[in-house]
């Protein structure tokens, strides 16, 4: 398992219109680790999270999770390493209960169910929503949303946890909630934020990015703490 | 109310009714349901329309029905109601040229196309309370279950759970949008075409984007063209009981003459 | 245009299920078969949108009165026509179960009528034929008005078709068809301006969404491998209208039809109808106590009073439980 690092090596994206998101982005995590990636909108946050689990494929340099770069060949083995929590819920839920929605990853990797069975309890008993089981996602709050839309990828049993904007639309409580289950996972979590307070409590380190490149990379306190760079930051 | 809001509010009724119950209706297996719901259909809609009579003894399925799903019948009735118009339209038509006399009231003759004109709203009213019957004590989601239980593609079953998951979240998305426009509309409440199509078509942009979101959703969690649809359906002795008491009791009530026998006991008395 | 259960027979009802399965299938299979997966989530999204564009109103210009779009040709426009089938079927569905839009019996019709008219005739005849090589706004326009009138067109006639060969309108054919064709030429009209402007705002604000559908090259090998499939449609659809019309007029009651064929004969009916004439005969030439009673008349209010009895009793029945629920 200590084999799950994620590795940027100078990676560019151009989008088909013509738009440059990513200009040689760098970075290597460790397993483990828990990373915020922040930086004003527009700064390539998203575009790099999509480069995570093969979404989109760099147009130079190129990614590295765990040993495997990623091609076409290897997106499936890459899918399972990574699991992406996007940032509205209601792109994220689309089956018809809870459940189904939570077994829907281990059931297209083809497990046996028993064993999607055991993974959706134990995915839903972890963020603590366990007796969602049978509700439909419209019945749902907004933090209930939230926990079910990670339940869903934790249920495909990833080694690296990529949130995207994970606190937004939550109420206070529920994002209490959320920062406890992001310090409790085991994996390597990278989330992206524009929450500073809860990049504080949950992230050792912090990437900032701007213009589609990585202008600091180092532990968070240091560098939320630096006022002329997070105002070059845009943040 | 907009008609946004009158659909939110049926559809959170329809999910709020069928998701409590436990009734005697409800814990049948909805293949047993659907399969009584389309007997008593054929059964209703194969009367000529000369026999009211025997069209209205058929009102017992729903209301028993809806006793057993523990659902009051007045709202039922109360919802078929809203489809009246168009069929008493339909039917209107039938007085206007049928004026063959067959009953009398007093000295006052009633035509045929009244009788058939009755016969048309008491079927319509009659067949849209047993599918509202099927609906609320099952749910639109496990009626699709159901049909996919009875043979229908797994395509169109995918397409049933994802708009009928997506009307709640675009229903909701149109009516913010509708309201920020009534905000600013200074007490205009209809469209032009062109304004109309601009609306609409930012409604269409956001969603084919979300379109877009939620196919990197479901990359993301291993999918590759097929949804894994699995939630087995549990058919016991008592639904082929089911199916067979209530299928035996239209096709009774459908060919045997009971308005005969009520003029039959009228006339003893 | 939904078609109420109350305005047909199971004998129309059937045959307008089989045509509307047999294409549902057809469609289900294309689908299927096509190499982007991105095209369930895209009609999932776009049914939800065809619904929710149908609740917001646009006023008709000079009328006064206002209305809304049934969404045919836009889905095939967004989706092709075997997707966009797909899509505008399983919006019909909804209306039907959860919004009593609609019979569940007639929803065959409804799917035929609303689905395979607006997106295989409106839209892959008349719609692709004008606009589907070039987007301009010209062609945009003519081909969403021209496409709406036509599919709806071919509805009217559908559901005139339908009406007359279930037998329960007594406005003949030719008083039917004239109001159903008038009316829908007027709706079609409104529909196709309506539809004209979003598709031309489409193809100005993101024309990809209008476009990835078919390029250039496969649309020309789907409107080739298109053209048996509208022939199987066509003879499909005559034969249905021939055995049905035949069947409708010869034998406007389709279950004692069906009993017919099943069984070799109608006795069945006759039989039981006349035992319980029989039965009761001798008991009214004693005890009639009202000779010209009329039959009719004792029959219908009989009935209705069983109702009313059981469902007085049945609220009885539930109110008397809920109150020991609650003592409970």
């Amino acid at each position: 398992m200590s084999h799950h690092y994620v590795k940027f090596d100078n990676v560019h994206y151009r989008y088909p219109d013509g738009f440059e998101a990513l200009r040689g982005v760098s970075f290597l995590i460790t397993h483990g680790e828990k990373v915020a990636l922040v930086g004003a909108n527009g700064a390539g946050k998203s575009t790099l999270m999509l480069h995570m689990n093969g979404l989109l494929q760099a147009s130079e340099g190129s990614v590295i999770i765990g040993d495997v770069m990623i091609t076409r060949k290897t997106l499936p083995e890459i899918r399972r390493t990574v699991g992406l929590v996007f940032q509205n819920p209601d792109d994220q839920l689309f089956m018809p209960t809870v459940e189904e929605d939570v077994a829907f990853g281990p059931r297209n990797m083809k497990l046996t169910e028993e064993e999607v069975e055991r993974r959706v309890s134990h995915a839903l008993e972890a963020v603590g929503v366990g007796d969602l089981r049978h509700q439909a996602p419209y019945r749902l709050s907004g933090g209930q949303k939230r926990s079910v839309a990670i339940a869903t990828v934790l249920s495909m049993e990833p080694d690296i946890l990529v949130l995207d904007e994970p606190s937004s639309n939550l109420d206070p409580h529920a994002r209490r909630l959320l920062i406890k289950q992001i310090r409790d996972f085991y994996h390597t979590v990278i989330v992206t934020s524009h929450d500073l307070d809860l990049v504080r409590q949950t992230c050792p380190r912090t990437i900032i990015m701007a213009h589609g490149t990585v202008i600091a990379d180092g532990p968070t306190a240091t560098l939320l703490d630096d006022q002329a760079l997070m105002s070059r930051a845009g943040l | 109310m907009s008609s946004i809001d009158k659909a939110l509010l049926t559809l959170n009724d329809v999910e709020r009714i069928s998701s409590r119950s436990t009734s005697a209706m409800s814990v049948r297996d909805v293949r047993a349901k659907l399969i009584v719901t389309v007997a008593y259909l054929v059964a209703v809609l194969s009367f000529p329309l000369d026999n009211l009579g025997g069209i209205i003894i058929f009102a017992i399925y729903p209301l028993v029905g809806c006793t057993m799903a523990d659902i009051s019948y007045g709202r039922v009735l109360k919802l078929s109601l809203y489809t009246l118009p168009f069929i008493a339209f339909i039917g209107i038509f039938n007085p206007l040229f049928d004026h063959r006399p067959m009953l009398h009231v007093g000295t006052v003759a009633i035509s045929e196309g009244w009788i058939q004109f009755l016969s048309i709203i008491v079927r319509g009213l009659l067949s849209v309370q047993a599918t509202l019957l099927l609906i609320l004590s099952s749910g639109f989601i496990s009626v699709c279950r159901g049909l996919k239980g009875l043979g229908l593609p797994d395509i169109f079953a995918t397409q049933l759970f994802l708009l009928y998951r997506y009307i709640f979240v675009l229903l909701q998305e149109a009516r913010s949008m509708q309201m920020a426009r009534t905000a600013r509309g200074y007490g205009r409440t209809s469209y032009g075409m062109r304004f109309w199509a601009v609306f609409v078509g930012q409604l269409l942009l956001r969603t084919a984007d979300r379109a877009e979101r939620l196919h990197r959703a479901m990359l993301s969690r291993g999918f590759c063209g097929m949804f894994p649809l699995s939630h087995p359906l549990r058919w016991q002795w008592s639904d082929t009981l089911f199916v067979i008491v209530w299928t035996a009791l239209f096709v009774a009530g459908r060919l045997c003459d009971i308005p005969l026998l009520f003029t039959h006991i009228f006339n003893r008395i | 245009m939904h078609m109420a259960d109350a305005l047909v027979s199971p004998a129309v009802a059937a045959g307008a299920a089989v045509v509307s399965v047999a294409a549902l299938i057809v469609a289900a299979n294309k689908v299927k078969k096509s190499d982007s997966t991105n095209i369930v989530p895209l009609m999932g999204v776009i049914g939800a949108f065809i619904f929710a564009a149908q609740m917001i109103n646009f006023s008709i210009p000079g009328t006064g009165s206002s209305g809304h779009i049934v969404g045919g040709v836009l889905a095939a426009a967004l989706l092709g026509p075997w997707a966009g089938l797909i899509t505008v079927a399983s919006v019909l569905v909804v209306q039907c179960l959860v919004f009593a839009d609609g019979g569940l019996m007639a929803i065959g019709c409804n799917i035929l009528n609303m689905g395979i008219c607006t997106t295989f005739i409106g839209y892959a005849l008349v719609y692709r034929w004008i606009a589907g090589r070039s987007l301009t706004p010209w062609r945009i326009f003519l081909g969403a008005i021209l496409g709406c009138i036509v599919g709806l067109e071919a509805g009217a006639v559908l559901v005139t078709a339908e009406t007359e060969m279930s037998g329960i309108t007594a406005l003949s054919w030719n008083q039917f068809f004239a109001l159903m064709t008038s009316i829908h030429f007027a709706i079609g009209a409104g529909e196709g301006i309506a539809t004209g402007f979003l598709l031309y705002f489409v193809a100005k604000t993101r024309p990809s969404l209008l476009l990835s559908e078919a390029p250039a090259q496969s649309q020309a090998r789907e409107t080739r491998s298109l053209r048996p499939v509208m022939i199987v449609f066509g003879a499909l659809a005559i034969i249905f209208g021939i055995t049905f019309t035949w069947i409708a007029s010869s034998h406007p009651d389709g279950l004692e039809w069906s009993i017919e064929r099943l069984t070799g004969s109608t006795d069945i009916i006759n039989d039981t109808a006349a035992a319980t004439r029989s039965a009761f005969a001798n008991v009214q030439n004693v005890t009639s106590v009202l000779p010209d009673y009329d039959s009719t008349w004792s029959g219908i209010i009989g009935c209705t009073m069983v109702v009313i009895l059981t469902w007085a009793i049945l609220t009885c029945m539930r109110h008397r439980r809920h109150a020991t629920q609650t003592v409970k």
